[in-house]
């Protein structure tokens, strides 16, 4: 077997806040092929952003990795100079984020802003970078691209944005694509397409996706494997199926009892009681013990260790074989 | 069946785009052109579409916020522009919005107690020295207990945010709720929590709800009516069950398919192309026309008008020139089986 594209252990990045030190995400292991797509499943606060900001070393200031590594393609990216790391950023890692228009440029034509990654990244001459960041766009699918490359951020509707978005991020031919979010801020059709693009460009390209949402509906419909994180830990990990169709954690089980569904017309929903904890004030033991129906002495007093189902699905739960044999998922209440 | 309590009948609501320096065109935006609604006593009405659909500047038109360009608003056979004081005064009590953003429409600088207060007081609701008991009471609705009177909204999260929302909503006791967007800005495992919330009140209140949301998952839960919205203009409506099962409107059909589901589901997967053309201009004939999969000559033409559907129940209807074959296509097993 190859070595995965991204290979992510034992991750430890902590944040400093008011003089405290909060552990943002804690032993994080994960890993990512070319021409798959990975989901982080998680709610705000879980430390799945900040995984993204950690594979692309751009940690907000005041967190720092402590410990574990993230290697990409073979080489090791924790403590990679700055310098070392700008040029495999936009080059052989790319990032689109949630919202385009904050994310664009809105002074410089659409174009410009995509060719100037190419002259970043390479000696090529205006010209040869222009005809580059046309045909990203077309390869976007954005129709006209040669006319609308001229255009500015404003002239784009929300979804043509994304687009271009996915555009300068593709520009390179990166291995590794990293989406944070990408289609939150965008209405349902729009979603559908441009959900269906980034799959047709990881197809074509051998991309390696990393999709970060907390929508259970597209990581179902976009994803090849999850990872589920609570409070900064991986809560389960496994291909799409064995986590939605076994989830072995109470926490995903609860994550998929909530989404309201035909099943659930003129009942009460599923729920998860409380409210994800802050990181400043997070549960000993198992963070999600205060919110488990199966918590027990255990929970409250250590860290649950891993238990592995198959090669692919592992869970982090004291109590695993209750967890999976407790399905449904939507049965829980 | 029973009077409606909220009616609206051929409204519109146009708001002016003058030209600026930077914005060369002008004209007029459509938000809501030329909707009829129902909404019935203890009956929830989900209203679904896309950003720019009309769906917020329906909401505030039924809240009276804001005055339809054309057409009436009645509220129990009533024409609400023609009330006198004392009347709207009543109006206002009875029918009360829920904001999508709890943190954006809390003041930050007052109370829980004062925020949940104030319509009580405005309203003379209950003698000042029973006020903090009704605060309380009010709390204890939403499923908090009085030790959040004196805290501060920066103190609580989104989630419990949006039960203050609503017991402020509900502290001049409505007989309507307007929820505009109430979950979507919370955390999936909160949304649960609130969407529980609700119907409970409603069964316990006898509440009418009108639950506004782009989410179809989430409105096909709590509604019993449902409403689809594209430019203004009604395309769909009927019973939840019937325009999910057997969409009569393209555009219902394509959002369905759009919205990502665990279990894919047998019908045929519509994808649209583009986004929705600007309200400033609208399109000529059927607002939908282009970006419909299945429009032809007449729709870019003729405006379709929003008639019952064959075959269906009489509340049922569609504005679309081949709603009938719309329906047979897109019919399938239904997602429940």
């Amino acid at each position: 077997m190859t070595l995965p594209l991204l290979q992510i252990r034992d991750l430890h990045i902590r944040f400093q806040k008011d003089g405290a030190q909060l552990d943002a995400i804690s032993d994080l292991s994960l890993d990512i092929e070319r021409g798959s797509t990975t989901v982080v499943l998680g709610e705000s606060g879980s430390g799945k952003s900040l995984t993204a900001k950690a594979v692309m070393g751009l940690l907000p200031p005041g967190a720092e990795v402590v410990s574990g590594s993230v290697r990409f393609d073979g080489r090791e990216l924790v403590g990679l100079a700055d310098r070392e790391l700008r040029r495999l950023r936009g080059d052989a890692i790319a990032m689109i984020f949630q919202d385009a228009l904050t994310a664009l440029n809105p002074v410089t034509p659409i174009g410009n802003q995509i060719a100037e990654v190419h002259r970043i990244h390479e000696r090529i001459s205006k010209r040869e970078a222009w005809s580059r960041a046309v045909a990203s766009l077309d390869a976007v699918r954005i129709p006209d691209a040669a006319r609308r490359a001229k255009d500015y951020p404003f002239q784009f509707s929300g979804g043509m944005r994304q687009r271009a978005m996915i555009a300068m991020a593709i520009t390179r031919n990166p291995d590794l694509l990293i989406a944070d979010e990408p289609t939150t801020a965008l209405d349902v059709t729009v979603q559908a397409q441009i959900l269906e693009l980034l799959d047709d460009l990881r197809a074509e390209r051998n991309l390696a996706l990393l999709l970060i949402t907390h929508d259970i509906g597209v990581a179902a419909q976009s994803a090849d494997n999850a990872v589920v994180m609570y409070a900064g830990r991986l809560a389960e990990r496994g291909t799409i199926g064995e986590i939605l169709d076994e989830p072995a954690h109470p926490y995903t089980s609860g994550l998929l009892g909530s989404v309201p569904g035909p099943e659930h017309r003129g009942r009460d929903l599923p729920t998860i009681q409380g409210a994800p904890p802050s990181l400043d004030d997070l549960p000993g033991g198992c963070a999600f013990h205060p919110r488990c129906a199966l918590a027990t002495d255990v929970c409250r007093d250590r860290l649950p260790a891993r238990t592995d189902f198959t090669t692919t699905h592992t869970t982090w739960c004291h109590h695993a074989e209750e967890a999976l044999d407790g399905q449904p998922a939507a049965a829980t209440v | 069946m029973a009077s409606p309590l909220l009616q609206l009948s051929d409204v519109h609501r146009n708001y002016r785009v003058r030209s600026t320096p930077l914005r060369r065109h002008s004209g007029e935006v459509h938000a809501v052109n030329g909707v009829d609604l129902v909404v019935r006593p203890g009956e929830t009405v989900g209203i679904v579409g896309e950003s720019g659909c009309g769906k917020s500047t329906l909401a505030r038109l039924l809240v009276g916020l804001e005055q339809p360009t054309s057409g009436t608003v009645s509220w129990r056979g009533d024409d609400v522009s023609g009330l006198n004081r004392a009347q709207r005064h009543h109006f206002h009590r009875s029918i009360q919005l829920v904001f999508q953003d709890p943190h954006a429409s809390l003041n930050p600088r007052r109370s829980i107690r004062d925020s949940v207060a104030e319509g009580i007081l405005t309203h003379g609701l209950v003698p000042r020295n029973q006020v903090e008991d009704r605060v309380t009471e009010l709390l204890s609705q939403v499923g908090l207990n009085a030790g959040y009177l004196h805290r501060y909204p920066h103190e609580l999260s989104g989630g419990q945010l949006q039960r203050i929302g609503i017991a402020r909503a509900l502290a001049v006791e409505p007989q309507l709720l307007v929820c505009d967007e109430p979950v979507s800005a919370l955390d999936i495992s909160i949304q649960a929590q609130v969407l529980n919330l609700l119907n409970d009140l409603k069964r316990e209140l006898d509440l009418a709800i009108v639950f506004i949301a782009h989410d179809l998952d989430v409105v096909q839960h709590m509604a019993d009516r449902i409403v689809t919205m594209y430019l203004g203009k009604v395309v769909e409506s009927g019973p939840c069950e019937e325009v999910y099962g057997t969409s009569a409107h393209p555009y219902t059909w394509a959002l369905l398919s759009a919205t990502p589901r665990r279990a894919g589901s047998d019908r045929e997967r519509i994808m649209l192309q583009g986004d929705p053309p600007s309200p400033v201009e609208l399109p000529t004939g059927c607002v939908f026309h282009t970006r419909c999969f299945a429009a032809r000559a007449e729709c870019s033409t003729q405006s379709p008008a929003l008639l019952p559907v064959a075959g269906a129940t009489e509340q049922h209807s569609a504005a679309c020139h081949f709603a009938d074959e719309i329906a047979k296509s897109s019919t399938s097993i239904p997602q429940s089986a």
